[in-house]
């Protein structure tokens, strides 16, 4: 069993090899904003460096399938291992990726491949497409002249070894493609399974390639190709890639069937933390429905449709850019004003951890963030609540129905929830209320299924504002908004 | 052209895409449930279901993209979906 570790210089070095630049790797501020909230190692730089490490002959090898079950994080040490005909990699006792090899003659797909095709452009971004172009694509064909010195260098730094050229072409163009090309920048690879020839007669270099027509699933955004590459070797290809769906932000006018506008909030000033995005936003447009004035801030400007939506539906909501961990900018913007209410909805991105000691620095940096963007924005504005405030803790419904891979997303809110009972302690005149809203279709969620079945964040935002209205306080005690005021969902299982 | 499957035919390919996607055998047959196997992971699933539905030509239930039923109500699904029949 061996270490396997890697840093951010080595997914520039292997983008610079393969030519997959896609931005989830590279662009901090990209992976920010995206489902993971930091960047991930290109999956076929972890599988090659896996196969390196196994240190097993692979020269002879005619079939070799990839399957990848969890993003590989720069900094973490994961352990590569290796039997006779397959190499794992895992974070403590989760399974990272699945490496599977034969060497003996086995029976190639028959898929007619095109000659010619669209060609492929110099890629210098990665390909944005939405699932109708996605479906509609058509074959494709191209060269493709990757670095092989460079990766093989990069290989040996990480690893103290490399793999054949005949394995490191077809996998660095597999990256290259899903990254670059389709699914593109909004990929995520999911398995690659290559057929080698033996015949070394068909070499060709630059290597050229032909891809049929991917196939596209609007169920999960699974996205399947089948390809052939010559370069070092005839290879055939079928990989299989998920576009990562795009969230829309949250309306309004779907909020207000579960809660007509009125006027039950007029006069009351609400600060809502984490108002930008997702159920914080659709927070911000229900307690402005109810004619309270909002103030939403967020850690990155909020998108220009927020603005629009709140103009044409006379909404009373202003937004500032604010980190929720800054007690001076969060102290500029209450500065003078009496809140009659506080939202605490800002929190760090979840990316899946196990329970292992491999994964306790991440998992416990998330719930130190988690505690800093509720306890900073509370404790800066508990001077200016008013008499009567009311303080909503954005908790999740995964408090009780517990995700495998989420033992830190389940403490932080733990320790919220704690805050809370703290506040409903010792502030007795605040009107203290905990929601647990189920599993929301936001970036949060937007795995391949998590997103199936989820609630849309503006129906949940109005159940709970609905319910925020309609139950009288309890003083001292902290409120519950959780499973009964949400019927009819249901929790994903996920691993 | 429809290509006719048997029960049989379609449990075997069940299997088979299981021991593809996840990476080893099903322990318990179409007995086992993500219970019984640490590894079978969502993403596992999805590459499950979507071999099964490539080679069967059909679509099954979206309660199959995420794992929780048992492998046997995936293999009753898809026989029921193609029409499979025991053989004679």
């Amino acid at each position: 069993m061996t270490a396997l570790r890697l840093d951010l210089a080595d997914l520039a070095d292997f983008a610079a090899a393969t030519g997959d630049r896609n931005p989830l790797h590279l662009d901090a501020e990209f992976a920010r904003r995206s489902t993971f909230g930091q960047p991930i190692a290109h999956g076929v730089l972890a599988a090659a460096a896996t196969l390196a490490i196994a240190g097993v002959e692979l020269d002879g090898v005619t079939r070799l399938a990839v399957a990848f079950d969890l993003p590989v994080l720069p900094g973490l040490t994961y352990r590569a291992q290796a039997e006779a005909d397959r190499a794992t990699l895992r974070l403590g006792e989760s399974r990272v990726l699945t490496i599977r090899w034969e060497a003996a003659r086995t029976p190639v797909p028959e898929h007619p491949l095109p000659q010619t095709g669209a060609g492929c452009p110099p890629a210098g971004r990665a390909r944005v497409l939405t699932g109708s172009r996605l479906a509609a694509l058509p074959a494709e064909a191209g060269t493709y002249r990757p670095d092989l010195p460079g990766l093989h260098r990069l290989l040996r730094r990480i690893t103290g070894s490399s793999i054949p050229g005949r394995l490191a072409e077809p996998l660095a163009w597999a990256s290259f493609f899903t990254g670059m090309r389709t699914p593109g920048r909004d990929a995520l690879l999911a398995s690659v399974l290559l057929w080698l020839a033996d015949d070394e007669a068909e070499q060709a270099n630059p290597a050229s390639y032909q891809v049929r027509a991917p196939r596209f699933d609007e169920r999960t955004g699974l996205v399947t190709l089948d390809a052939r590459l010559t370069g070092r070797s005839a290879v055939r290809l079928a990989i299989s890639a998920f576009l990562r769906h795009r969230v829309e932000l949250p309306g309004f006018a779907e909020t207000t069937g579960a809660l007509p506008r009125s006027e039950r909030l007029a006069g009351r000033t609400v600060l809502v933390v984490g108002g930008s995005r997702g159920i914080g936003a659709a927070l911000a447009y229900c307690l402005a429905g109810q004619a309270a004035q909002v103030l939403a801030v967020s850690s990155r400007p909020a998108p220009p449709e927020c603005a629009r939506l709140a103009r044409a539906e006379r909404l009373a909501i202003e937004w500032a850019c604010c980190d929720a961990g800054d007690a001076d900018g969060l102290r500029a913007v209450v500065a003078g004003t009496k809140l009659g209410g506080l939202v605490l909805a800002a929190g760090p991105r979840v990316v899946g951890l196990p329970l292992s000691p491999e994964a306790v620095p991440p998992c416990v940096a998330h719930v130190s963030e988690a505690v800093r963007l509720a306890i900073t924005p509370l404790a800066v504005t508990a001077p200016n609540l008013r008499d009567d405030p009311f303080v909503l803790f954005v908790s999740s419904a995964a408090m009780t129905t517990s995700e495998f891979l989420w033992p830190h997303y389940v403490a932080a809110k733990a320790a919220l929830e704690g805050l809370a009972a703290y506040a409903a302690r010792h502030h007795p005149a605040w009107r203290v209320v905990v929601a647990r809203p189920p599993r929301m279709r936001t970036e949060m969620a937007n795995g391949p299924a998590s997103s199936l079945g989820a609630l849309p964040p503006s129906e949940a935002a109005a159940r709970i504002v609905a319910r925020l209205l309609s139950v009288p306080p309890a003083p001292g005690a902290v409120q519950l908004i959780d499973g009964a005021a949400f019927p009819g969902t249901t929790a994903a299982r996920t691993r | 052209m429809r290509i006719e499957f048997t029960s049989a035919q379609v449990r075997e390919l069940v299997l088979k895409a299981f021991a593809e996607a996840i990476g080893s055998a099903p322990p318990c047959g179409l007995d086992t449930t993500p219970d019984d196997l640490a590894d079978w992971t969502s993403l596992a699933q999805i590459r499950m279901l979507n071999a099964v539905e490539q080679q069967l030509g059909c679509l099954l239930d979206e309660r199959f993209l995420t794992p929780g039923p048992a492998l046997a109500e995936l293999a009753d699904a898809a026989c029921a979906a193609v029409g499979a029949q025991d053989a004679p």
